[in-house]
């Protein structure tokens, strides 16, 4: 069997630190998780890559560190007790991905999920994760959602909306809300405008309402495998249930969890319906005639690439078809994009424990998006939507933080 | 007792020969270097025999000269006291294989198509030098600081030589790296956080015998892209070549001129087996050097195991950027864009040039990229001065780890058989070395007569190099002769 021919032994929620010894050991030091390729580099003000990093300017922070962190557990060369501080350099990762990104492609290593392979191992010995994700995880364990609010509140957001209940009508397509948006006021609006998109394509859409549960992306994310299996589980069985051909997702955790995570899940049944982030939903739709935009308005706008929609699930494109097929709107790029994008900071639970340093992340952000001479950032993650529209109120900014669909209903209204 | 029958005591008779036509191979190379034959040529088969016939030679004050390959071009194995050959050729086991750390362990003997061809098969690459010859052995070429072809990309540029394992010259078993610690190879830090492999790199065999070597190897791309740019002049590729390192565009990348892609290129001419080669007059490679590029500043983007496409298309729109802003077209030649390619795996197609007249005597250096005009000067006097014909001087520049510095490789050829000419190319080599050597360019293996040319400018690092020499080998029984030894 070749270098190349090597197939994964086991599944990403089974794997232990042990699995990726020679990841870990193959680290070599090369510092590529902290910057971006030569190629890419625009500009020594946007020339890295990692923000705890570029935050914090200690190797522990980078994928690098992590790696030697790892490697110095793995061999017994200290244990939690001789670093407190390792928790810390843990969790302050976004989970963007990038040194993942960077590499896997030039080294062929996994800094990220030997990073989320530690989170798990600290979890389940008790040293993680940070104190304040200890509410978040018994939210979910205890109210379905990381925001602790209760199951009744969940589809407030669509009281005025038109859009079925699928435990009352079957749907074909089901729009797997997430619980961010439907909880979080603020970004009702997303949930929506989706809802209204879909209505005027003439597409069949449907909602679990109080019934959807958490897709389990947070806590995954921090590292409590098994509550993430749990809800893994327990989705897969209602969202089967359900009898949809297809499921929309808006939030790129959600999107992550369903079309990739729950399939690293030892021993679980499959998703019947095909999983589409909504993005990939609207270009369908724009592409097969269903979508026609009717108003053209005048805006310049920046795409800010979320780290789980772009990086972890390869969608680049779509949204930016998406919105070069709004008329007047004028598409500007940032320097750092695509699979080499600059986080929010707001991923992997850096914003429940590392406010501050979430937002700085964000506002470095926002001065390479202003630098582009664009009037809204506009994005499809509601992480994103949060951190960096915090950001901008902190800094008194006329720049606007925008959801796809903002710029989409506007476009479509008669 | 006789030298022939104590060696064939310790080896057997069939690794031993003192045979006058069979040790009459190892006597000259293609060099300027005064041929002299060695007393006797052994083949050991394994590292204790080794051991003992270092014993035996300081026993008995007879010089050793290791040798591997043969294909050195530069007098390296010539022996210049007569006494022991230990041809290394049949050391030739590839040990270990690491598909998961990219490392593997090799014999002496190994050779650089017998370790490409099985790297391959498990989706590896040696990281081999521009120029070698596919029987040049591949621990040689490493310990000749032969710079690998991918030198241009940071990482693969410097350090191939993990652990090591070789004889002093005392006859004793000496490992570097991890393996010093008696455990398995694969670092090249030991116990002793020192980079002691340096000692024995160009040391030409005077300081030890490398017996085993843990190098490093990089994974086979899954995909390639040839780009070429061409250039009228040296002076006017020189930008190009900084902002593509700057931008670190390409795993490999050179600077080629059109002599040297001609013979890359020309069908008439295959890679000789021995040197001087047999020289074959073409007309197609005077066709080609006319029609091809002066000068083609040759990049080659890989992609890894992962995202191979993605890595490639982000160097080709750094690239495309680099030729609007320097209004460049790229050159398209499929042929040769395919020739590049193979040569970024099996770096020998160059070596073709000798079939032009049959030797090439190379002036190899290193230096910045902003002292190149000074050298260039210097070589188009030189050559105008020995009426060289300019047009015959094949140029091969490639940058190291990002362009931090340059290596350079000169070729004038010869015939070997027209001795007016051979004098000639003489006089003007030596020249043009000891001028560049003045003028600071990096002669960093001292081959020949650049030995004496470097030594005698460097007096207190050459005494204590004499002075580490007259401790590893009291005897000065390895290769006696060579370096300032």
């Amino acid at each position: 069997m070749t270098y190349y021919e090597k197939k994964p032994e086991k599944k990403f929620f089974e794997k232990e630190l042990e699995d990726y010894r020679d990841s870990i050991w193959g680290c070599a030091r090369c510092n590529w998780c902290q910057n971006q390729w030569g190629w890419n580099v625009k500009s020594a003000e946007y020339s890295e890559i990692c923000p705890a990093f570029h935050e914090f300017r200690i190797f522990p922070y980078s994928g690098m560190g992590k790696m030697h962190m790892a490697r110095a557990l793995l061999e017994g060369d200290y244990d939690y007790e001789d670093a407190p501080e390792m928790v810390k350099f843990l969790y302050t990762c976004t989970t963007c991905g990038a040194c993942e990104m960077n590499c896997q492609r030039m080294q062929d290593k996994e800094p990220l999920q030997v990073n989320e392979v530690l989170r798990a191992q600290f979890v389940r010995d008790g040293v993680g994760p940070m104190p304040e994700h200890r509410g978040l995880i018994k939210s979910v364990k205890n109210y379905d959602n990381p925001w602790m609010q209760p199951r009744t509140q969940r589809d407030r957001w669509a009281r005025k909306v038109d859009i079925k209940d699928v435990s009352k009508a079957p749907a074909e397509t089901l729009f797997f809300v997430g619980c961010t948006v439907a909880f979080d006021n603020t970004q009702w609006h997303v949930a929506q405008n989706t809802a209204r998109i879909m209505k005027d394509a003439g597409v069949d859409i449907g909602m679990l309402g109080k019934k959807e549960i958490c897709c389990g992306s947070p806590v995954a994310r921090i590292g409590d495998r098994e509550t993430f299996i749990s809800l893994a589980k327990r989705n897969i069985d209602l969202l089967n249930s359900t009898g949809a051909k297809e499921i929309i997702t808006f939030c790129p955790g959600c999107y992550r969890s369903l079309s990739m995570d729950y399939r690293e899940i030892p021993d679980v049944p499959e998703l019947n319906a095909k999983i589409y982030h909504t993005s990939q939903y609207y270009e369908k739709l724009i592409r097969e005639g269903k979508i026609k935009f009717k108003n053209g308005q005048k805006k310049r706008v920046t795409w800010h690439d979320p780290c789980h929609l772009g990086r972890h699930c390869g969608i680049y494109e779509e949204p930016r078809d998406v919105l070069n097929a709004i008329p007047g709107v004028d598409l500007v790029e940032m320097e750092r994009i695509k699979d080499q994008g600059w986080c929010c900071g707001g991923g992997g639970g850096a914003r429940t424990a590392f406010m501050d340093f979430a937002q700085k992340t964000a506002v470095k952000r926002i001065g390479e998006a202003k630098k582009t001479g664009a009037e809204a950032i506009v994005t499809s993650c509601p992480f994103c939507e949060q951190n960096i529209g915090d950001a901008l109120t902190s800094l008194d900014e006329e720049m606007e933080i925008l959801d796809l669909t903002d710029l989409m209903v506007k476009a479509i209204d008669k | 007792m006789t030298l022939t029958s104590d060696l064939e005591n310790i080896l057997g008779p069939e690794n031993v020969s003192s045979d006058p036509e069979k040790i009459k191979k190892y006597a000259a190379d293609q060099s300027f270097v005064q041929p002299r034959s060695p007393d006797i040529v052994v083949f050991p088969q394994n590292v204790e025999q080794v051991q003992e016939v270092v014993n035996y030679a300081n026993r008995t004050n007879t010089p050793v000269v290791p040798f591997s390959s043969g294909l050195n071009f530069h007098g390296a194995a010539i022996p210049r006291e007569g006494g022991i050959l230990m041809d290394l050729s049949q050391m030739n086991r590839i040990l270990e294989i690491n598909e998961d750390n990219w490392h593997c362990v090799i014999e002496p003997g190994v050779t650089a198509r017998q370790l490409q061809d099985e790297l391959e098969k498990h989706s590896l690459k040696a990281m081999l030098p521009a120029g070698i010859h596919p029987e040049r052995s591949v621990m040689t070429s490493l310990l000749e600081r032969d710079p690998a072809i991918a030198s241009a990309s940071f990482e693969f540029g410097n350090e191939l030589i993990m652990d090591t394992e070789l004889v002093l010259p005392t006859g004793e078993l000496f490992r570097t790296g991890l393996w010093s610690s008696g455990v398995k190879p694969g670092s090249p830090m030991g116990p002793v956080r020192a980079m002691l492999n340096r000692l024995w790199t160009a040391a030409q065999g005077t300081l030890g015998i490398m017996t085993k070597m843990n190098i490093k190897v990089e994974y086979l791309p899954r995909k390639r892209k040839i780009f070429m740019i061409p250039f009228d002049s040296f002076p006017e590729a020189m930008p190009t070549l900084r902002a593509v390192q700057r931008k670190e565009i390409g795993h490999e990348c050179f600077l080629i001129n059109n002599f040297n892609s001609a013979a890359i290129a020309c069908r008439d001419w295959t890679v000789a087996d021995t040197f001087p080669a047999e020289k074959i007059p073409s007309k197609e490679f005077e066709s080609l050097r006319t029609s091809l590029p002066e000068w083609l500043l040759v990049v080659c983007a890989n992609g890894g195991p992962r995202r191979p496409e993605g890595k490639i298309a982000y160097e080709e729109k750094a690239l495309q950027e680099i030729c609007a802003a320097e209004q460049l077209q790229t050159y398209d030649n499929p042929l040769l864009s395919e020739l590049f390619s193979e040569e970024t795996l099996r770096p020998w197609g160059i070596l073709k040039k000798f079939r032009y007249k049959g030797s090439v005597h190379d002036i190899s250096f290193k230096t910045t990229l902003k002292r190149f005009p000074d050298f260039q000067r210097i070589v188009m006097e030189l050559v105008n001065r020995y009426h060289y014909p300019l047009r015959d001087v094949g140029i091969f520049i490639m940058p190291l780890e990002r362009g931090r510095a340059y290596h350079c490789i000169a070729d004038f050829h010869c015939n070997h058989n027209n001795l007016p000419e051979i004098a000639d190319v003489k006089n003007l080599w030596l020249e043009a070395s000891e001028r560049l050597i003045d003028e600071g360019a990096l002669f960093d293996r001292p081959y020949g007569a650049w030995a004496d040319m470097v030594y005698s400018r460097a007096g207190t690092y050459t005494q204590k190099l004499k002075e580490i020499k007259k401790e590893i080998d009291p005897n000065n029984i390895l290769n006696p002769g060579h370096l300032c030894f």
